[in-house]
């Protein structure tokens, strides 16, 4: 155990937002687990999953929230958008109404995150364009508009499911690199990892022989 | 998609240490990208006493061919006892004896190199390697540890350790040679050593330094513990303890003994060993098959005759500690002691191993690697602790005043099997309700979380609502009953006001799992509305609810009205009054326990207006006690405290004169206050007149009626003297 050099120099905290049923916690079990679920139940309370990645040549460990998105725990999950250096605003393309709420999502996403937290809109549920109910053009203009990156995936197929997650880093990446994301700050949600020699990490171990 | 640049072509590469879950995993799979190389090292410790070395030692070594080694380790202990050693550094000893153990070594010096060496003051330490090895050592560093007697700041080094890190191929190994304290009672000093050894023994390999030029920030450090593999050995100065069942002959005699392996159950080291205390996941042989190394006459093998006659021990030792359980490393011959060399009191103690030494094929470890991030990922999504609810909601349904409802909640923790969750769940079940079961972790550390935001803060619910345990860790196995109670008391009724609607309490609970995901967990109520917590203005325009299940006569209250409700003065009051009034003074026992059963049916009763005659439902104490609950859970009290004190105030000061005193209730309370006051004054002046001892109650009235701070006593007197007062002379006599 040498102090030093971790696989990752960062840890990104992510959250998931969106309708109930827009697909979120399946996009993170595709993410993390490259599997899809089907029949996966609604998520009541918070879930998180983990994964290294790498963006330009260094580790980043990504923690990632997934949070229930009935509107009934809306006032309980807002108090996980703390401390976020990513957001992925998710709706169901195959469902307008999810795409209708996406302004109050949004809304809550920037009054309660950092400036600098990398906002992605997302519409999963590509696999199914037979019933798609909201144009590309138009969820395209309305990221415009607002700023924000967007991408159509899909959880089952897993396309494109990688890339906005990536994608998200590496905007956080980028951010950090020309100092607009400013690492000191509060809530980036960002941690850089320290360097502290193992030896003064590893206490505990060491005092286990005195 | 831009995102081919994620993967730059210059991949990090593997590099141990860095994630204990990614190692776990390259561990495991070392079979695809490392070879294995069998490597003989013999280690020895000798306590050389001060003495000048013979030109050679042939018995030193074992010279047979298959125990020749590929390496030799030697730590010498007071190998220069000079005074002059301590402050001018004088190599010649150590030159004699390098020399020394060269050509004691099989096939003499030619056949070996020296790889490294360290000394402090007396404590050597050098590493031998055969010039036909073709194990490539690497990152070779030194490092020594002063533990001795303090001369201000620095210690000298006539106690301590030194130690050398390497790298064999692709293994780190350490070997550290220490000389602890010496003297039968310094056991806590040796201890001590010990630790201080361990703890600073710490190197800066270079290689590592190399592969992180672009990172000059972090400086790696290496501890005896980042080791593969680590040989510790010296004169560790461990002493037997034999609590005084023995003499010094009797040890003496077993000691030279065949059965001298009996000893070592009073060894100390042993002993701290079992205890946890020092060398902890180090290892030595069960038994030691030789005779203690200590301490014999210089050029003997008698036991010490000096003065001190020592008591014989073993103070010389060999262990050893691997990293993990896949380090290949094995004792390959007995340990043994050298009993022909006399020159010392010591005697040299010498141990051969068998080490797998391992090469790491860089592409295939850098290929795996990316996989093993992925596999390490994966476990620790799969080791966040999860559990199953028995209930995703509790509802409680209608609650009432006063009634306080429990519902249990039941919680398992998953298992990997879904038959075997199917099974629990069904087990619970039957019980309705939050249990954990911890299967596959040690245990499971759940806590309700206090909600950022939330209004009631620092809580991790509202009042109305009781949750135990807040926190529990629930022992493997075993699971977690989590009980919930709703229950609404006069204080709650009062907070909840501005909360309710349509009677719906709501409330969302987050069970947050130790390093693991949080459950909300939605608990809802319907408070029914009761008359008790209510306003005068409320009570007045009530109608009587129909009750449940009740058939539906038409206009139920219309049928009530015809009696001498006074205006201003709501039913539940009056019906309540005129029913003690009917029983009179005479049935009130005050000493009467209060029953909650029959204040749920006073209260039913009171709501639905059925029956409407209240004399004969319960015991008058008990409608007394519902009368003043009743007064008392107003949400403001009948004397308002609106006006801020100024009634008060006037009430005190004209507390005997009734006639100023209705003046006052008059100018300053609304009429509905009035009148409940004239009401109860008016009874309470017949149940007085009924029964004298009555009196005594004043300033239980007072406090319902006042609401004033019940702990100022002095107050509490003078509002019962006003009471009494307004009793006495009611506004018929008072007002003429």
């Amino acid at each position: 155990m040498t102090a030093a050099p971790y696989n990752y120099s960062y840890i990104f905290k992510y959250i998931i937002i969106g309708d109930m049923g827009v697909g979120k916690s399946c996009l993170l079990h595709q993410f993390t687990e490259k599997k899809f679920m089907a029949d996966c139940p609604h998520t009541i309370g918070v879930e998180f999953g983990t994964r290294i990645i790498e963006v330009s040549g260094q580790k980043i460990k990504l923690q990632i929230w997934d949070t229930a998105g009935q509107e009934r725990f809306r006032a309980v999950t807002r108090s996980y958008y703390r401390g976020a250096a990513g957001a992925l605003m998710v709706y169901d393309m195959t469902r307008r109404s999810t795409y209708n709420h996406l302004s109050s999502w949004l809304a809550d996403a920037k009054s309660l995150t950092n400036p600098n937290t990398a906002i992605f809109l997302i519409g999963n549920k590509a696999d199914l364009e037979d019933q798609r109910d909201v144009p590309y053009e138009e969820a395209k203009a309305f990221a415009e508009e607002n700023g924000l990156t967007f991408l159509e995936c899909s959880a089952k197929t897993g396309s494109n499911v990688e890339d906005a997650f990536l994608e998200t880093a590496k905007q956080i990446y980028q951010n950090i690199q020309d100092g607009s994301l400013d690492l000191n700050a509060a809530d980036t949600g960002v941690q850089p990892k320290q360097n502290l020699p193992r030896a003064a990490e590893n206490n505990g171990k060491k005092d286990c022989n005195c | 998609m831009a995102t081919t640049t994620f993967y730059t072509k210059q991949r990090c590469n593997w590099i141990e240490g860095r994630d204990a879950k990614v190692d776990e995993v390259m561990r495991e799979w070392m079979h695809k990208f490392c070879s294995f190389q069998d490597v003989k090292i013999c280690v020895s410790t000798f306590n050389v006493n001060g003495k000048s070395p013979q030109s050679v030692f042939p018995t030193w070594f074992s010279q047979k061919r298959e125990d020749i080694a590929e390496f030799y380790a030697v730590g010498l202990q007071e190998m220069d006892l000079s005074v002059g050693t301590y402050i001018i550094d004088n190599t010649k000893k150590m030159e004699g004896w390098t020399d020394a153990i060269h050509c004691s070594l099989p096939g003499g010096r030619t056949h070996f190199n020296v790889i490294g060496s360290m000394r402090l003051v007396g404590i050597f330490v050098i590493v031998f390697q055969s010039v036909h090895s073709k194990i490539r050592v690497t990152d070779i560093n030194v490092k020594y540890v002063a533990t001795g007697i303090s001369v201000l700041v620095n210690k000298l080094g006539n106690k301590g350790g030194t130690a050398i890190s390497m790298k064999m191929n692709d293994t780190w190994v350490c070997f550290v040679n220490a000389h602890f304290a010496a003297g039968n009672n310094e056991l806590e000093r040796r201890n001590q050593d010990f630790r201080d050894i361990y703890n600073d023994v710490v190197f800066y390999p270079r290689s590592q330094q190399e592969g992180l030029r672009d990172r000059p920030l972090e400086v790696p450090v290496m501890c005896l513990y980042d080791h593969d593999v680590v040989f510790w050995f010296g004169d560790l100065n461990y002493r037997l303890n034999t609590d005084g069942k023995m003499s010094n002959e009797d040890v003496r005699r077993i000691a030279s003994s065949e059965k001298f392996a009996d000893l070592l159950q009073y060894c100390q080291l042993r002993e701290q060993m079992t205890h946890g205390t020092v060398f902890k996941d180090f290892k030595e042989p069960d038994s030691l098959p030789f005779r203690p190394t200590y301490k014999y006459d210089c050029g003997t093998n008698t036991w010490d005759t000096s003065e001190k006659g020592r008591v014989p021990a073993w103070t010389d030792r060999i262990l050893t500690f691997t990293k993990h359980s896949k380090v290949g490393l094995e004792l390959i011959q007995p340990m043994e002691s050298v009993e022909t060399i006399t020159i010392s009191d010591h005697k040299p103690v010498r141990a051969l191993f068998n080490l797998k030494v391992k090469k790491i094929n860089e592409s295939g470890a850098n290929s795996v690697y990316e996989e093993a991030i992925r596999e390490a990922d994966r476990r620790a999504n799969e080791e966040l602790p999860q559990v199953q609810l028995s209930l995703n909601e509790v509802d409680f349904g209608i609650v009432n005043y006063l009634e306080p409802k429990t519902r249990s909640c039941y919680c398992a923790k998953l298992l990997e099997s879904p038959s075997a969750n199917n099974e629990i769940i069904e087990l619970k079940r039957e019980k309705i309700g939050l249990t954990f079961l911890a299967l596959l972790f040690p245990s499971v550390r759940f806590s309700f979380k206090v909600r950022p935001n939330a209004r009631n803060n620092q809580e991790i619910c509202e009042k109305w609502l009781m949750v135990t345990p807040t926190h529990y860790q629930i022992p493997q196995g075993s699971s977690m009953e989590i009980s919930l109670t709703v229950s609404i008391s006069t204080d709650i009724v009062r907070r909840i006001q501005d909360v309710l609607r349509n009677g719906q309490l709501q409330e969302i609970l987050v069970l947050h799992l130790e390093n693991g995901r949080d459950y909300f967990i939605p608990v809802t109520a319907v408070y029914n509305n009761s008359c008790f917590g209510s306003t005068l203005e409320k009570l007045l325009t009530a109608r009587p609810k129909k009750e449940v299940n009740l058939i539906d006569f038409d206009d139920f209250s219309d049928n009530l009205a015809s009696d001498n409700c006074p205006p201003y003065v709501p039913r539940v009051v009056y019906r309540l009054v005129m029913a003690l009034r009917v029983r009179g003074a005479a049935q009130l026992n005050i000493e009467e326990e209060l029953d909650n059963a029959v204040f749920n049916r006073i209260r039913s009763a009171l709501e639905t207006g059925n029956p409407d005659d209240m004399s004969t439902i319960a015991s008058s104490y008990m409608l007394y006690s519902a009368l003043i609950r009743l007064l008392d859970s107003l949400d403001e009290p009948v004397i308002m405290e609106g006006m801020f004190k100024i009634i008060h105030k006037e009430m005190i000061k004209y507390r005997t004169d009734a006639r100023q005193l209705w003046t006052t209730v008059r100018s300053s309370l609304p009429k509905p206050n009035q009148a409940v006051l004239e009401l109860v004054c008016l009874m309470l002046r017949e149940f007085f007149s009924q029964k004298y001892e009555l009196r005594d109650q004043l300033s239980l009235w007072a406090g319902a009626l006042f609401r004033h701070d019940i702990t100022e006593e002095r107050m509490n007197g003078m509002y019962a003297t006003v009471l009494q007062t307004m009793c006495d002379y009611a506004p018929d006599v008072a007002l003429g």
